[in-house]
């Protein structure tokens, strides 16, 4: 309570203080030095981004240097406050590493340092916040920062008793009273202001600490969906794309370990143990786990001891074996002969080798000279003494060139295995369905566009979002929804304008990554093949086996990826398709339409029109949850439909389903967008076509002829490579006509060199087709069995013809109905879900994290405007000066 | 009766005299009386006491003409001090009766001047790094506290001008040429901390307090302080007043319009001081206007203080009043007195003051100013951790005084009346590091407290505890703990310890002895060290080829043994301690270009050697800014 007397009477003697006059005696004078307070060492720091740049770099190697200190005890309440800020980072750091060490992919494992990140940031930012809000209304930054004596930087206002107000500039200081309101005819009117901004800035900090708990977390979380869908996620696609890409650039690294494996196996050893050879080649094979090649591996490693003469060693270790002979096979007479056998053979030393023929007669001999124990055949005491006593003195003979092969062999699987791992982790970073993943981004964007293309309402969302929603029920929205757009141009200008936007660029840099893939697989593919070359030259060796794998495989990835590209397509292209199938439908008098119905479906008791109702139904279903085409005819009944006559009826449907743009839906497309549509579309009927299915229609050129229509050449290429075209109509009589020609002929080997010739000639499209390779190898059985011991050589022919069919068909698999499923991308109604799914929830989210934020913001902003008011628990009082007094603030 | 009057013989005995001091005749005022009729002469000390009350004189003159030979009686040694008031004419009437015949003659001998005069030299003291300092109380001093309860109460002596006359020549002998006098005006009442209240709690500057007047000495309190330090100057030791910062409740009250109040009209007090309310210095703070009053308040009170001869002033919280005032104030004094020291409380460069409504503290403001020497930081060295901090510290005041005037220097602050005992820190041998540190640094003017030659830890039984009389009004007996009473009348500071005394004495020799190289020589820091030589403290002084290695453990309580480099230091060089060894178990030997030590906790050492070049060898060498 302030002292009524004093201060009045204080007010009195103040008006009345005078100046001190400076001695006007010289003497005096002349001794004074005009002493001023000199320039204080500190600064005040303004807030720009240098400077803010200028303390982020320097504060690390401060709060280390700190830490330093204070692990030698030399800390003090600053610097050990500053290592606490330092600690509590370095902390959360360590879990977020811990949790994403954890986490199952890249993106997941960036989330957590994401999470670290935008908290952080977010406790750094709310303060900036208020203050600004603060500095803008009351007129100076209550977060100011000034830098010590000392070079520390420190908060201006963090300590009432210790405020370096001399660094303040006075006119500075008199603007933020103008703003403030501080009288200006007041005594001491700089500690009014500096009073009224100390305690506004004690209360802006206050209000930042105790909002500072609702403030971060809602910070953190805007901040986390704008750093992730802005930053993180393009982020971490391109990072895991340029490293994925940087393993190709690198040369194949090998695995040393094995490499001196060999070395240590093979080199400059004239003999191998069976026991060692076959733990080699286990090591070596078991690494090509993942690239399904191990088997392949291992056979060829095994092949290259082919040949390889090898003997047998006698060492006196045989000895204890030969006393360990089961009694129930071998008797003592047995035993006695070997033991001698032994004897003889080491002679006075302490190993001795005998070839594998020697050892067989020797073996034969022992065994017809054993007397049989009971009733052992004679086939299993010989098989018993090898494997009981000989098994592990078998040695292989290491040709020339055997280790040079060896090593080469590995060398060319290891190139595999390391371009097929730098594949995949191209593919996980683009194409796959993986969290962070190309693909995975593009189909995120997707979810927002598509839902406002097509128009739904909220409740609509809210339906379809709803996992318990019947499937009837979405299906009828949809429909509903994508039928009303049809029937108005404006609308289907305005839904079709909104699809394109995701569908071209999400496609666009689908096929582009998609081409690149490609061409890593060609490349990995010529690389290996060259180097498998290269070494059959050398070693005079064919490795058909592993070839085989090798092309196998990476047809598969070429599957794999032509998959997703089909998919993004067709998925994105999907609510257009469905429109132009729905404008289709509902036109009511559409000739593919009509057609199909007359020529197909034709129930004698039903009208035309029903035919069409029902036709059109199942077309639309057919569209909207992506099922099997094929499948649909498994399901006619529900739709009132007749058995469909023969395979024409899916050829016709395909037909109508996968029908070009009409000119409604086209107009509001680009000719190269609708074009690529079109040619997705065909691609799809050419796919659907080559299905095996109930009626099991057979691919012709007609199919092949489709295809041939698609403009799309990238598209049309990557078709190319796995659609199996020709068949060769193979009946029974004919084939028997055929056999009986050759036999009576001696054509039999004319018909191999033929055989052959087709094999390796055949074109492109046919080798894809597994009927082909059925025919081929049908017809290599039949020679087989036909010719049996007829021809000479005939099984080295028929073996050379099956080697030759198998590599030029291997790779390509049939196209199967998974496949096209895959291919074919997700339903609309259930893309319109996910959508749906994903709109709703961040809608939820973003309405209570607004809300919240905005009640913050709200609260904080009464709050700003209340600081530094005059009220009960803040009375200002001011000396007024006594003469001119005018005692209201300016 | 009075023609039995004989000369009254000369007070002053020999012992007051040193050797070395110049010996003065005594001079003092008398009234002589010559009988006529017999031509007995004789003479009286004249009243010249100018606030006597005249019933005193009265009483005394009586006194003396009943008892006029007795020993007991003494006459009062006057100042040169001219009588500001005739004898009274009470006074005069009594000298009429006792003419003979009814006749006197009444002639007043002329003042007898010193052959030679004190002439104030403690600025160039400062200046040259020459003075030696010793803070004392004169309520205190000299206090005798015969019933050993640490208090003085009831009949017991508090400490006065005259009987602090006594301790003169101890401290003399000690090497002191400068009294650091503590406050002596009367303490406020009002909210006053303990019995006596605080000595930087003054009533009145312009007034000093009575209580430290000699009951026994017939003359104003003032003639007495003339007195005391009168007989300071005749030692050659100069006196430096503490000028308090601050003003009592009572000062607050009586003198409003020279405090300062803070904008709801409350006054402003230093915070954690509540006995004492702040001065306003500004009239308008914006424009940097000082206050008139506060001003002309001052030079009132410098104008006392030089008419008591007081030769410096230790301005107390010197940063309590802004550079501009002291530009008043200093030139002011010096005036007057050219010689007029200036000491300013002030240690160390502070952004902001942690201490509300006191200002932020700046050493070098206050330097440039006017003042001649601050005190620095040497009161945190028991905190330093190493002996490099120390050295660090010495180059940081050699750098700063390249930026002042020439010839700033600060004090050895090793230990003030605000500081802890230094015998908390180490007990004697801390003492004695100390001292000899002080005593060999550069830019250091050595300082002592009272009671650190004799080891006083300042631990007072009276402590906290409730008095039976008090001054003030409160009767409990504050004091802070193990630190030197400032707020009761309590005994002269004593302690167990002469030897650190002792060893002032001796190392007080030794720095005159090369009072050059340690008052103008330059500073090597010796920081290069092998070994456990953290703790060390090393450095040399060197002037034209001169050079003196000290050497210091600044563990108290463990040994090191470190090898240090010393420039130029040769494997015969013979090391010859110039200190007194206190310390058991040192092992210091000479090798080439090096020092192999090993030193017992706290000990302390200087050498004089033989390294002419070392100035040239060294890698830093720092100079004062002379």
């Amino acid at each position: 309570m302030s002292n009524m007397i004093i201060q009045n009477y204080t007010a009195d003697i103040i008006s009345q203080r005078k100046a001190a006059a400076s001695s006007n005696d010289p003497s005096i004078a002349a001794l004074k030095v005009g002493a001023k307070p000199l320039q204080p060492k500190g600064r005040l720091i303004p807030s720009n981004m240098w400077e803010s740049t200028k303390y982020a770099v320097k504060k690390p190697f401060q709060e280390a240097k700190f830490f330093v200190d204070a692990a030698q005890g030399k800390g003090n309440d600053y610097s050990i406050g500053r290592i606490n800020d330092l600690g509590l980072k370095l902390g959360s750091l360590g879990i977020a590493a811990i949790l994403a060490a954890s986490a199952a992919s890249p993106f997941k494992k960036g989330m957590e340092f994401v999470g670290f990140a935008t908290w952080f940031g977010s406790m750094a930012l709310w303060p900036k916040l208020v203050g600004s809000a603060v500095k803008l209304t009351k007129g100076f930054d209550p977060n100011q920062k000034y830098e010590d004596s000392y070079g520390r930087v420190k908060p201006f206002f963090q300590d009432p008793q210790y405020i370096c107000w001399e660094l303040y500039d006075n006119d500075k200081l008199n603007e933020v009273g103008d703003k403030l309101g501080i009288p200006t005819n007041i005594e001491n009117r700089e500690g009014a202001i500096r009073s009224k901004m100390q305690q506004i800035a004690t209360q802006s900090n206050t209000w930042t600490m105790l909002t500072a708990g609702f403030a971060t977390p809602i910070l953190s979380s805007l901040l986390a969906d704008q750093l992730g869908s802005r930053v993180f996620d393009p982020a971490v696609e391109k990072f895991m794309i340029a490293k994925a890409r940087r393993g190709f650039e690198k040369e194949p690294s090998l695995n040393k370990d094995f490499l001196s494996d060999i070395d240590v196996t093979l080199k400059n050893t004239p003999y191998i143990t069976e026991g060692a050879k076959d733990n080699l080649i286990k090591k070596i094979s078991s690494s090509m786990l993942g690239t399904k090649l191990d088997d392949e591996v291992g056979k060829e490693l095994d092949h290259l001891f082919d040949g390889a003469s090898d003997r047998i060693k006698i060492t006196k270790d045989l000895y204890g074996k030969v006393d360990n002979l089961l009694g129930v096979t071998a008797n003592s007479e047995t035993k006695k002969m070997l033991r001698e056998f032994i004897k003889g053979q080491l002679a006075d030393g302490t190993e001795a080798f005998l070839t594998k023929k020697e050892f067989s007669r020797f073996l034969k001999k022992v065994v017809i000279k054993s007397t049989p124990v009971k009733d052992i055949d004679k086939s299993v005491l010989l098989k018993t003494v090898a494997n009981g006593v000989f098994t592990d003195s078998r040695e292989i003979e290491i040709p020339e060139h055997l280790y040079d092969d060896f090593r080469n062999l590995y060398k060319v699987s290891g190139t595999y295995y390391d371009r097929k791992k730098h594949l995949l982790k191209f593919l996980s970073a683009t194409l796959n369905d993986v969290d962070g993943s190309a693909t995975a981004n593009n189909w995120k964007k997707a979810s927002s566009p598509l839902v406002k293309a097509l128009g739904f309402s909220n409740d609509e969302l809210q339906i379809l979002a709803n996992q318990k929603t019947p499937a009837k029920a979405a299906d009828d929205i949809v429909t509903r929804r994508l039928k009303k757009i049809v029937s108005s141009p404006e609308q289907s200008a305005e839904a079709i304008k909104g699809i394109v936007k995701f569908y071209s660029a999400s496609t666009a840099k689908d096929m582009k990554l998609a081409q690149e893939a490609m061409r890593y697989i060609d490349g990995t593919e010529e690389l290996t093949l060259k180097q498998l070359r290269q070494l059959e030259q050398l070693s005079g060796k064919r490795f058909g086996t592993l070839e085989s794998g090798f092309i196998r495989s990476l047809n598969s990835d070429r599957t794999l990826v032509a998959n997703k590209v089909f998919n993004t397509h067709l998925s994105f292209s999907r609510p257009i398709t469905a429109m132009n199938i729905l404008s289709k439908i509902s036109d009511g008098t559409d000739p593919d339409i009509m057609n199909l119905v007359k020529e197909v479906y034709s129930p004698v008791d039903l009208a035309d029109k029903q035919k069409v109702s029902n036709v059109s139904r199942m077309l639309k279903d057919i569209v909207f949850n992506n099922e099997d085409a094929s499948s649909f005819f498994n399901k006619f009944e529900q739709y009132d439909l007749l058995k469909p006559k023969d395979k024409e009826g899916l050829s016709r449907l395909m037909d109508v389903l996968f029908a070009p743009l009409k000119p409604e839906i086209r107009q509001h497309l680009s000719a190269e967008v609708a074009d690529q549509i079109d040619d997705s579309n065909l691609i799809m009927k050419v796919l659907y076509s080559s299905l095996e299915n109930p009626i099991k229609p057979e691919l012709n050129m007609t199919s092949f002829d489709e295809l041939k229509k698609v403009k799309n050449v990238k598209l049309l290429e990557m078709a190319k490579d796995y659609i199996g075209l020709e068949f060769r109509n193979d009946s029974d009589d004919t084939i028997k006509k055929f056999w009986q020609y050759l036999s009576d002929n001696g054509k039999f080997k004319d018909f191999f060199v033929l055989l052959k010739q087709e094999a390796s000639d055949v074109g492109e499209l046919e080798k894809h087709s597994d009927k082909f390779v059925d025919f081929f190898k049908k017809n290599a059985a039949r020679l087989w069995w036909q010719t049996g011991q007829k021809v000479e050589g005939n099984t080295e022919m028929v073996k050379e013809l099956t080697q030759v069919v198998n590599s030029s068909m291997s790779g390509f698999k049939r196209f199967t109905i998974n496949d096209a499923t895959m291919s074919a991308g997700l339903g609309l109604v259930d893309f319109v879900k996910k959508a749906a799914s994903d709109t709703v929830s961040y809608k939820i989210w973003l309405k209570r994290a607004g809300m919240a934020a905005a009640v913050l913001t709200g609260v904080t902003a009464i709050g700003i405007a209340l600081m530094g008011r005059k009220n009960k628990f803040n009375t200002d009082v001011y000396e007024y000066k006594r003469e001119g007094v005018n005692n209201n603030a300016k | 009766m009075l023609n039995n009057i004989s000369y009254i013989p000369s007070y002053y005995s020999s012992n007051m005299f040193q050797s070395n001091l110049q010996t003065t005749t005594p001079s003092y005022q008398t009234v002589s009386m010559t009988n006529p009729q017999t031509q007995a002469f004789y003479s009286i000390p004249a009243i010249t006491s100018y606030y006597q009350p005249p019933v005193l004189a009265e009483q005394y003159n009586k006194q003396v003409a009943n008892n006029a030979y007795s020993n007991t009686v003494q006459p009062v040694a006057s100042t040169s001090v001219t009588p500001q008031k005739k004898m009274s004419p009470l006074l005069e009437n009594f000298m009429k009766t006792q003419r003979p015949d009814g006749v006197s003659q009444v002639t007043l001998e002329p003042e007898k001047k010193s052959a030679t005069p004190y002439k104030n030299h403690l600025r160039t003291l400062f200046q040259n790094n020459e003075a030696v300092i010793y803070a004392m109380i004169p309520r205190t001093f000299n206090a005798k506290d015969t019933n050993g309860d640490d208090v003085i109460d009831g009949e017991e002596e508090t400490g006065t001008f005259i009987n602090a006359i006594e301790r003169l020549d101890e401290l003399v002998g000690y090497g002191v040429n400068t009294i650091h006098m503590l406050p002596i005006h009367e303490p406020g009442k009002e909210v006053a901390l303990g019995t006596a209240g605080s000595i930087y709690a003054p009533k009145d500057y312009l007034g000093i307090d009575p209580k430290l007047d000699d009951p026994n000495d017939p003359r104003s309190v003032k003639e007495e302080a003339k007195q005391f330090i009168d007989e300071c100057h005749k030692r050659g030791i100069a006196v430096m007043i503490d000028l308090p910062s601050c003003a009592s409740v009572d000062m607050y009250k009586a003198k409003p319009e020279l405090m300062a109040t803070d904008e709801k009209g409350n006054p402003k007090t230093p915070q954690g001081w509540d006995d004492i309310r702040m001065f306003d210095p500004w009239q308008d703070e914006s424009k940097r206007v000082l206050n008139k009053e506060l001003v002309d308040y001052h030079k009132r009170v410098i104008d006392l203080y030089q008419e008591l001869g007081i030769d410096g002033i230790r301005a107390d919280v010197a940063r309590a009043k802004p550079v501009e005032f002291w530009d008043e104030i200093i030139p002011y004094a010096r005036s007057k007195d050219p010689e007029f020291a200036f000491l300013a409380e002030s240690y160390t460069y502070e952004d902001a003051s942690p201490m509300l409504n006191m200002p932020k503290d700046r050493p070098e403001d206050l330097l440039a100013a006017g003042f001649d020497s601050y005190y620095g930081q040497y009161h945190i060295f028991n905190e330093w951790k190493t002996g490099k901090e120390l050295n660090d510290y010495v180059i940081e005041n050699l750098e700063m005084s390249k930026r002042l005037p020439k010839d700033k220097s600060l004090i050895g602050s090793f230990s003030t009346h605000d500081d802890k005992s230094p015998m908390t820190n180490g007990g004697a041998p801390y003492c004695n590091m100390t001292t000899g540190l002080q005593m060999t640094l550069p830019m250091t003017n050595p300082y002592f407290v009272t009671g650190f030659e004799s080891g006083d830890r300042y631990v007072y039984k009276f402590r906290d505890k409730i008095a039976r009389e008090s001054d003030t009004g409160n009767l409990k007996y504050f004091v802070h703990n193990e630190k030197l009473d400032l707020f009761n009348k309590s005994r002269k500071p004593g302690g167990e310890n002469p030897e650190i005394g002792e060893f002032m004495t001796a190392m007080s020799k030794v720095r005159k002895q090369y009072n050059d190289i340690i008052t103008k020589g330059s500073f090597i820091p010796l920081d290069e060290k092998r070994g456990d030589g953290e703790k060390i403290i090393s450095y040399a002084r060197s002037l034209n080829g001169k050079t003196l290695l000290i050497l210091a453990n600044k563990d108290v309580n463990a040994s090191h043994k470190a090898s240090v480099t010393v420039p130029g230091l040769k494997q015969d060089q013979q090391l010859n301690d110039l200190a007194p060894v206190y310390t058991k178990g040192d092992n210091i030997s000479a090798a080439e270009n090096r020092v192999e030590l090993e030193l017992a906790p706290a000990s302390f050492h200087v050498f004089e050697i033989n390294t002419p070049n070392i100035e040239k060898e060294a890698k830093g060498v720092y100079k004062q800014n002379l």
